[in-house]
């Protein structure tokens, strides 16, 4: 199924949310490591080189774009995906963070856990050029 | 009934461009426009009857030739204003237009009040850009368009009496300007009044503004502010419905299944009140990209066919006689648009029903119409249909979940697009939703 060495960063501030993503991430076969802010996910996203990461936007410190913006200047994770997971829904917050280079953009309100897993498998079957 | 749809294109020209527009800018400017038609030829009849001989030029004609001007010109505003309208963006075109519009109507009622004499009745016609510009320009430009509308009363004080003096006697020794003369005095007067009333209405126009951002602002951040509980409890309810923290027996998964249920509920309650305070704002920009509208409606009846199917409502679509071109619009809005119409249909109409979606190309406009047997709407509420948080009194009885949101945004969409939205009852109940849009390349 999914390759066990398969890592995700998740970087979320809420700690109740954190918590379900990870236990579902895990149960998924995903290893599965955690910040709560940015500046610790950026650290974390260097230090683990993830395969996947599920970023938040509204964060404690530096913002979801600036973590994005300093991870996608690392050409050690050049090959990482990385999802937004926020609650901000605006045709703008999405268009920066393509732009950005985020991959996905996912509300957190308008999906559940499985269909975030089930997006970020999908994009993991295909390597990043 | 070729008659009839000429006359329906008058009524519209003259009273329909300003519908209820959501979006602030949009009402002010399509009324301003609408009103001038009316306006203009009072305070010309009236110029008519109340002109004073001034010799120098024939005022029935100078008064006709203003009028021209006027209308032509407001013509011109009237589609420049339609064409903007159904653009995304707004605010800056749309200053441009509106300053040309008070200016153009500062000069008309310069024309006016030259012919009948100056520091009459006719001063007052100038509150009426005064007003305008306080709902269009805000507290600085009613004061500058209070200053303009003092200067032009007081250069019609000078001209006035140098007019009447000039030519009859052709004595060149009478001084042009004698000051200071009664008019004068009263133009002052009159100039200090336009500015108290540009001031004072500039003032509270600012308040009430801040006001409704203040409430778009705190609706936005309120939407906001909901959606992370509201994420932990979906989530949540999906994993234990998932078996994720063991096994449920059948009545655990059924409340489950309702609760997981009520909280998309709410999601959508949620995103309805982003989505709608979002299109009130005039931030929202609109990217307009050619699309194929017979696809685009193929694309939401089938988003919606989980629903009907699980209320047993047959959906038929039927195609247009002729291939449509394509189309330009918002697609993102417009798909909106589209599935709160048909979702409304569906909602609105007891199991076993069927709704109609068509759509024809009508004289240069796309003609879609949503037709369902529903409950339809009651007569006496007719009017608030497209009012935020409405919901009619029947539809609320028929036990079914809303917002009162839905059409308010469809209208507001349609209407950026250009386009129309009305809706008629359909012999035997039910209600069919029309929408008119203009064709864009």
């Amino acid at each position: 199924m999914l390759d066990t060495e398969t890592k995700i960063l998740i970087v979320e501030d809420d700690n109740f949310l954190q918590e379900l993503a990870k236990q579902k991430f895990t149960k998924e076969g995903f290893h599965v490591v955690c910040a709560i802010d940015g500046e610790r996910g950026v650290a974390l996203a260097e230090s683990e080189l993830p395969d996947a990461i599920l970023l938040d936007i509204l964060l404690p410190g530096i913002d979801g774009f600036e973590a994005l913006k300093r991870i996608r200047a690392n050409p050690a994770l050049e090959k990482t995906h990385i999802f937004m997971l926020s609650n901000y829904s605006q045709p703008e917050e999405r268009e920066r963070a393509a732009n950005l280079g985020a991959e996905k953009f996912l509300v957190k309100a308008d999906f559940t856990l499985d269909q975030i897993v089930d997006a970020v498998k999908e994009s993991l079957a295909k390597p990043r050029s | 009934m070729c008659f009839w749809k000429k006359l329906h294109l008058g009524v519209y020209f003259f009273y329909m461009v300003a519908p209820h527009y959501q979006n602030a800018q949009l009402r002010s400017t399509g009324w301003v426009i609408a009103l001038r038609w009316w306006y203009v030829p009072i305070v010309f009849f009236f110029g008519l009857f109340a002109a004073k001989d001034i010799r120098v030029v024939d005022t029935t004609a100078l008064l006709l030739g203003a009028l021209a001007f006027v209308l032509i010109a407001n013509t011109f505003f009237f589609f420049y204003f339609r064409k903007l309208s159904s653009i995304g963006l707004v605010s800056e075109n749309m200053d441009i237009v509106n300053m040309c519009q008070i200016g153009l109507d500062l000069a008309f009622f310069f024309v006016v009040v030259l012919c009948t004499g100056a520091g009459n009745t006719g001063n007052m016609f100038f509150f009426l850009p005064i007003i305008v510009s306080i709902f269009m320009f805000g507290l600085v430009g009613a004061v500058i368009v209070a200053l303009l509308s003092g200067s032009l009363i007081f250069l019609s004080a000078l001209l006035f009496p140098a007019a009447l003096t000039l030519i009859p006697g052709g004595d060149a020794s009478i001084p042009l300007f004698q000051l200071p003369t009664p008019a004068l005095v009263e133009s002052g007067v009159t100039s200090l009044v336009y500015l108290f009333v540009a001031f004072f209405g500039g003032f509270v126009f600012k308040l009430i503004r801040a006001r409704d951002l203040l409430r778009l602002e705190q609706t936005t951040i309120l939407a906001h502010q909901l959606r992370t509980p509201l994420s932990a409890i979906k989530w949540t309810t999906k994993m234990l419905l998932d078996g994720d923290a063991g096994k449920n027996t059948p009545e655990q998964e059924q409340l489950l299944t309702k609760s997981f249920e009520l909280s998309q509920r709410m999601v959508t309650l949620v995103n309805n009140m982003l989505l709608a305070s979002r299109l009130e704002s005039e931030k929202t920009v609109y990217n307009f990209s050619s699309v194929k509208f017979e696809e685009l409606i193929r694309e939401i009846i089938g988003h919606t066919l989980p629903i009907s199917t699980k209320k047993d409502i047959q959906i038929e679509f039927i195609p247009p006689k002729e291939a449509l071109p394509p189309w330009s619009v918002d697609p993102d809005k417009m798909r909106d648009a589209l599935q709160n119409l048909l979702d409304n249909a569906i909602k609105y109409t007891e199991k076993g029903g069927k709704v109609t979606v068509s759509v024809e190309l009508e004289e240069g406009h796309l003609h879609l119409v949503v037709r369902d047997n529903g409950i339809g709407i009651p007569e006496d509420v007719k009017e608030k249909v497209f009012s935020r948080f409405f919901r009619a009194p029947n539809a609320i009885a028929f036990g079914t979940s809303g917002s009162g949101l839905g059409l308010s945004i469809v209208q507001s969409i349609v209407q950026r697009h250009g386009g129309r939205i009305w809706f008629d009852d359909v012999s035997g109940g039910g209600t069919a939703f029309h929408v008119l849009l203009p064709f864009r390349h």
